[in-house]
């Protein structure tokens, strides 16, 4: 009964989990840029992720200490029908996209449909999605900075970051700010996501989230 | 392998002779000094006869060999190390290390005389060999019709090899040994379209014609193989020996056998497909799709993977020994296969062959992998035929370790989130190499649900710990298994789980769930 009545505070203080899913083209740097924010290293040996790759880390966002669900999925196009159990239930989208290789930024708005499509979040239009132009530290640059601001002001201004996740230049910035926008979204909606049962959500979340309905009620 | 010696008599593993090797590379030699001699018609006779007989290549390299009228001095040679080999074994109560045995000695076990068997190379019918093309469909004619009637006799495998006392005669033996192999291999001619491959290579395997090859040649690979086919299903020693994985120097010409060539693909299509994949990745224009199902833009995304393909080998770098070899083998399969396409996995499996076979043979078994029904649905992407093997596999998983699958099933760890990543590349990116080549021998001795076992195999020796951890940890740890895996405590895990659900095969029960799932969708 403790327990219940103090629910809000409870889960307020207990771990929360994002998911956060890493979508983009083969080879633009996802598995990279994963392991760098996660081990803080940098490899030339990752192999070719197939089907979903699974890392979490622990952090801190406004004394909220909240573990961070990375799902890195495979990069080929044609994988994305297989999306679907990958996408649901995701608090945060990240696109990467190689600042050297203008194929992968043509295909942005092609895995950003997607995601909406398979994840189907309740807003569309307010779930957010972060932008990472990866490989900075590579030339030439064939994507300018403009260039990616123009597109993240034309999807509802996502925000973005140019990184490396060879020398890890601003990939903490961008995962700090994926992370906030995860828990912003988290929050502002309950369930952002349709009737259908959620094969993949942790039943963590779901209790929280339950936690938090009865005790408002 | 010192734990692996026989007796040689109860020695039951089917031999790879190492002569017929140095013979096919002497022969080889001699092929390209007797081209010169032999006259530019014969020459195209024997290539487009070639290329819709079939794999493997040796057998046609010794045919053309015995074509040629001059006779070739290598071939002394050819018969004088098998009569070296066969002294070799006329020596009793020697005993081999499987190893040597499978690489050294041309002997087969006929399950049928329960007796060893040496395996000659014998000289082809030489009458058959300029007879212009309509007359040698007439033989064909003619062979198919015996080639019933010598069904019959196909047990009788005494009189297909001499045995280890005598040396029977060659010439009656020949054919009979390749009638067999065309049983177990039933090769398919396309006699008629040879000349008109060009553009449309891929669409002579629509339109197969069903007419046999003209008996021919024979070979002790060729005639060894036989038996190996024969035995996967009959000598229980071989196939327990086989599980016990196969000696990595013969793993290769196993694996080929194993694999077996359904496709009746061939040396040339696979030059023919290649010299296609590099004209087109050497075009600057944009492919045209004009079929729409054409997947053959992926090429440009396969120079991304050869790299991300065992890194940790480092061979499939750029600029490594294997990565143009790897590369190759897979944008061949492109433009033999538009409709599939390469998918992301494919450059393992391409991978594990190519480090264990020749580049056109890695191409022909690549192919005839991925022809069988597991593999073509999930490179084809066919979601409700995987959703259905998903579901199989949960029933067989369920049934196995009940406990962890409710575990798993409170989490959410779906069999999906880790079975793709094993089903698509066969466990070569899960699992360390050595470990991956030897689920292959048996995989490739079982058959796909040799893949849901392995699978259950590795939730069984892990079960303790993946009872302990939440989904995360769990698809983590399972899409990256630890490096210091035991084999053979992996394997003792395997035996242990069972694919079958009391009378049920696993076929049986993927069937069934297509047939719930295609209800449940009307």
């Amino acid at each position: 009964m403790i327990f219940c009545l103090s629910g809000r505070k409870m889960a307020s203080r207990k771990k929360t989990l994002l998911k956060v899913i890493i979508l983009g083209d083969s080879s633009v740097g996802k598995t990279s840029l994963m392991n760098q924010y996660v081990n803080r290293k940098f490899s030339n040996q990752y192999k070719a992720t197939i089907g979903a790759d699974f890392l979490t880390k622990e952090l801190t966002v406004d004394d909220r200490t909240v573990t961070m669900q990375i799902w890195d999925t495979a990069g080929q196009e044609r994988f994305q029908s297989l999306g679907v159990a990958f996408y649901r239930g995701a608090d945060c989208c990240v696109l990467v996209f190689d600042v050297t290789a203008p194929n992968t930024f043509k295909s942005l708005d092609s895995w950003r449909d997607e995601f909406l499509i398979q994840a189907s979040p309740r807003e569309p239009e307010n779930f957010p999605f972060v932008l990472l132009g990866n490989k900075f530290d590579l030339e030439p640059r064939a994507i300018s900075s403009k260039r990616a601001q123009q597109w993240c002001q034309s999807k509802n201004n996502i925000p973005y970051f140019e990184t490396s996740a060879k020398d890890g230049l601003n990939v903490e910035q961008a995962f700090m700010t994926i992370a906030k926008n995860a828990l912003a979204q988290q929050n502002s909606a309950v369930d952002l996501y349709n009737e259908f049962p959620d094969q993949i959500k942790l039943t963590n979340t779901q209790k929280s989230n339950s936690n938090g309905d009865s005790c408002a009620c | 392998m010192s734990t692996n010696v026989y007796e040689y008599e109860s020695f039951s593993c089917q031999s790879l002779p190492g002569s017929i090797n140095n013979a096919d590379k002497l022969i080889e030699e001699s092929n390209s000094t007797s081209d010169n001699e032999t006259s530019r018609k014969e020459k195209n006779s024997s290539s487009s006869q070639s290329w819709f007989k079939t794999w493997p290549d040796r057998y046609d390299k010794l045919r053309s060999t015995d074509t040629t009228p001059l006779h070739s001095p290598n071939e002394d040679k050819t018969q004088l190390e098998s009569k070296c080999n066969s002294s070799e074994t006329e020596t009793p109560k020697t005993t081999f290390t499987l190893q040597e045995a499978l690489q050294n000695i041309s002997l087969a076990y006929s399950p049928v005389t329960k007796q060893l068997h040496f395996i000659e190379t014998t000289p082809d019918h030489p009458n058959e060999k300029h007879i212009p093309n309509e007359e040698t469909i007439k033989i064909e004619e003619i062979n198919a019709k015996k080639f019933g009637h010598r069904r019959i006799e196909a047990g009788s495998f005494s009189s297909t090899v001499s045995t280890l006392s005598g040396i029977s005669d060659a010439s009656t033996s020949g054919s009979l040994i390749g009638s067999e192999d065309r049983h177990v291999f039933s090769w398919r001619g396309v006699s008629t379209e040879s000349n008109n491959f060009g553009n449309n290579v891929w669409k002579m395997f629509g339109k197969q014609t069903y007419e046999s090859v003209p008996a021919a040649s024979i070979n002790g690979v060729a005639s060894s193989s036989a038996l190996i086919q024969h035995k996967r299903h009959s000598n229980k020693k071989t196939y327990d020996l086989w599980w016990h994985g196969l000696p990595s120097s013969v793993r290769g010409k196993v694996w080929k056998l194993a694999i077996g060539n359904d496709l009746n693909l061939t040396q040339q299509l696979y030059e023919i497909c290649l010299c296609r994949a590099q004209n087109r990745l050497n075009s600057l224009e944009p492919p045209q799709n004009e079929h729409g199902i054409d997947q053959e833009s992926s090429l440009d995304v396969i120079r991304l993977d050869i790299s991300r393909t065992f890194p940790q080998l480092c061979i499939f770098q750029e600029g490594g020994p294997y990565s143009e070899a790897l590369h190759s083998l897979l944008a061949a399969y492109v433009c033999y296969r538009p409709d599939v396409g390469y998918v992301q996995g494919m450059s393992y499996i391409a991978a594990i062959l190519i480090l264990n076979m020749e580049p056109y043979e890695a191409f022909i078994c690549f192919s005839n992998m991925l022809n069988q029904p597991l593999h073509l649905s999930a490179f084809t992407l066919n979601q409700a035929q995987m959703q259905a093997y998903y579901n199989a596999y949960n029933q067989v998983f369920c049934h196995n370790l009940p406990k962890l699958h409710s575990h798993f099933e409170k989490s959410g760890l779906t069999p999906d989130l880790y079975l793709l990543d094993w089903i698509y590349t066969i466990f070569a990116k899960a699992m360390p190499l050595d470990i991956a080549c030897r689920v292959w021998d048996v995989f490739l001795r079982d058959g796909q649900e040799f893949i849901f076992r392995t699978a259950l195999g590795i939730l069984h020796l892990h079960r303790h710990n993946l009872m302990d951890m939440d989904f995360l940890h769990g698809a983590q740890f399972l899409t990256k298994l630890p490096e210091d895996i035991s084999s053979d405590q992996l394997f003792r895990s395997i035996q242990l789980v069972s694919t079958t659900i009391g009378k049920q095969t696993f076929t049986q029960i993927v069937e069934k769930c297509v047939v719930s799932l295609s209800e449940s969708y009307s």
